[in-house]
């Protein structure tokens, strides 16, 4: 009804309101108001002394001056409006700072819609508070932030119904939660991204029925534009913690890469070669060679539970306290039960390391061990058999006071063992396949004439081509030694 | 992974499937252990009969899920373990450490 109303008046509107201007609006306001008085005059005369023809004319002529004044209004307010939206806009394409935008919008929607008080509320992570994001007119405002739980309030219910709600006396309103003891009438809208409530935008103002729906279409323009300018910066936040995390998975990648020997030795007696394949979350795989003297050298692959910065550095401290432990000539027994009681100390039980720990005499050809928990080692023998090194104790670092027992192996010439991580064993293809150790030792006894570069120069290339596209999910590591 | 709890003869129950891979999964399985503990709960059964698979991360969640019932003075046993499972078990050593039945009848008949 209203809208054909003005529509009818547009051809004499489409003039003034174009270029209106206040001074017009004031002019058309004592207009009607002076209509007004002659329209009471007239009705307060006795009924007949005028043609009631004649007095609806008039009624109708006052009624199209009226809309025709709401229409140059709205007119006014919307192109406003356009412009401080621009203002905003061109804010937002500049300006990261998200309280320097929140300011620009609301003092600029002060322009458009009159208040005394305006809040710009967020909805909490877990959904149960609202949170004061910019706030102008309320006592408390620099107070930190100011908290509400989520369905409470006039905020409340606009929230969760998802539309704006305009109250006039908001004494008269049992919605309404009193914030500031001034506002006599309020108006909340909600804000969304994605279609979800991300928070609201309310206005408070110390006037009875100071907001009409009319305002309340404005401050969702305006509301719409904060929405965008919140979800920006929680983007850009997201973005810059995203970028923090590379960082720290670089580092941890760094140290670990640090931490593995640059060469693998060399002996009159055996050749051998060490690889470490790291992931894209960076695991804890360790190996090591170890010269505890000229003749004797230490042998470690290792795993640590979990992936990342935890892993990377129990990845260290295992790497030092067995470099410790080993140096003290100890019986391996006792190194890898000091090492496990030092790992269970310094972390949760949750976390843990599988290690295989090992001394080759390289001039007896004999290997002293202890599996703590690790995939088998596989020795593969000259004479066609192959051996499995599973003997030792637990896994290190999960439980205190670990008991390890060592065993002994001699080397026979052509023997070749080879040393891996889960990475290794449990690569899986598209449909889940695990590359398995029969994999491995398949690979590793028909490049075995060739030397321990080239069986890890085979296996690494087979255990991509079985990952596929799917690529590493785990690091790899191997250690292959052969007895010339 | 999906976790459904019930109780039998004051043996609290707890049915595991999928893959224990840990990340946020292994914080619910914790949460979830803290909150029957503190029912007054002190025998465990985890089954593991839909477990497809466990990485490392996974065996950590058992180990403590170990420790926690351990020490608030309980007791963990393991149900129905796969041979997937049960060959990780071995490697890691772990299988001295978990007492593992082949059915829930005989986990639950070693509490009786």
């Amino acid at each position: 009804m209203e809208s054909e109303e003005i529509k009818s008046t547009e051809p004499g509107a489409g003039l003034s309101a174009a270029g209106g201007s206040w001074a017009e609006k004031k002019v058309f306001s004592e207009l009607v108001t002076l209509l007004h008085n002659v329209l009471s005059e007239m009705q307060s005369l006795p009924v007949g002394s005028i043609q009631d023809q004649r007095l609806s004319t008039f009624e109708n002529l006052l009624n199209r001056l009226t809309h025709l004044l709401e229409h140059i209004e709205d007119v006014q307010r919307t192109r406003l409006e356009i412009h401080l939206i621009t203002q905003i806009a061109l804010k937002l394409s500049n300006v990261l700072d998200l309280q320097e935008v929140l300011a620009l919008i609301v003092d600029s929607l002060k322009q458009v819609v009159d208040y005394n008080a305006a809040g710009i509320f967020v909805v909490s992570e877990d959904g149960r508070l609202v949170e004061g994001e910019f706030q102008r007119g309320y006592e408390n405002q620099d107070r930190g932030k100011v908290h509400q739980k989520f369905d409470q309030g006039l905020m409340g219910w606009a929230m969760k119904h998802k539309v704006p709600i305009v109250v006039t006396d908001v004494m008269r309103d049992p919605r309404y939660f009193p914030a500031r003891p001034q506002t006599r009438s309020e108006m909340v809208v909600p804000m969304f991204t994605g279609g979800k409530v991300l928070g609201c935008f309310n206005l408070e103002s110390d006037r009875l029925a100071a907001f009409s729906h009319r305002d309340a279409d404005h401050l969702m323009t305006f509301a719409s534009h904060a929405a965008v300018a919140i979800e920006r910066t929680r983007l850009y936040k997201e973005i810059l913690e995203k970028q923090r995390i590379e960082k720290e998975l670089a580092l941890a990648r760094r140290m670990q890469r640090e931490l593995l020997p640059r060469s693998a030795p060399k002996f009159d007696k055996f050749e051998m070669a060490g690889v470490n394949l790291p992931s894209e979350m960076v695991g804890g795989d360790y190996y090591d060679f170890i010269h505890l003297t000229e003749k004797d050298l230490g042998l470690v692959v290792g795993d640590v539970s979990g992936k990342g910065i935890p892993a990377a550095f129990i990845m260290a401290s295992l790497r030092a306290a067995l470099r410790i432990e080993a140096f003290s000539h100890y019986a391996i027994s006792t190194i890898l039960s000091r090492v496990n009681d030092f790992l269970f100390e310094s972390s949760d039980p949750e976390r843990f390391v599988t290690a295989f720990y090992g001394v080759l005499d390289t001039k007896t050809g004999i290997l002293t061990y202890a599996n703590a928990g690790h995939n088998p080692p596989i020795l593969l023998r000259n004479d066609g058999r192959t051996e499995f090194l599973t003997e030792g104790g637990m896994l290190l670092g999960a439980f205190p006071n670990g008991l390890y027992h060592e065993f002994r192996l001699q080397f026979q010439s052509k023997d070749v063992l080879v040393l891996y991580t889960d990475g290794a064993s449990e690569a899986e293809d598209g449909s889940g396949e695990q590359f398995g150790w029969e994999r491995i030792a398949e690979i590793a006894r028909n490049l075995a004439p060739q030397g321990p570069r080239e069986v890890i120069r085979s296996l690494l290339r087979s255990i991509r081509q079985h990952s596929g596209k799917a690529g590493l999910q785990d690091d790899v590591t191997l250690m292959v030694i052969k007895c010339l | 992974m999906k976790l459904k709890l019930h109780e039998e003869n004051n043996v609290l129950i707890i049915e595991i499937k999928g893959k224990m891979m840990g990340g946020p999964e292994a914080n619910d399985f914790h949460e979830a252990l803290k909150t029957e503990i503190g029912k007054g709960f002190k025998k465990f059964i985890l089954d593991l009969r839909e477990v497809d698979w466990m990485n490392s991360s996974g065996l950590g969640m058992l180990i403590g899920g170990l420790t926690t019932i351990k020490n608030a003075g309980g007791e963990l046993k393991l149900s129905s373990v796969t041979e997937k499972i049960h060959s990780l078990f071995v490697i890691t050593k772990l299988v001295t450490i978990f007492e593992s039945y082949d059915s829930m009848e005989k986990a639950l008949e070693s509490y009786r």
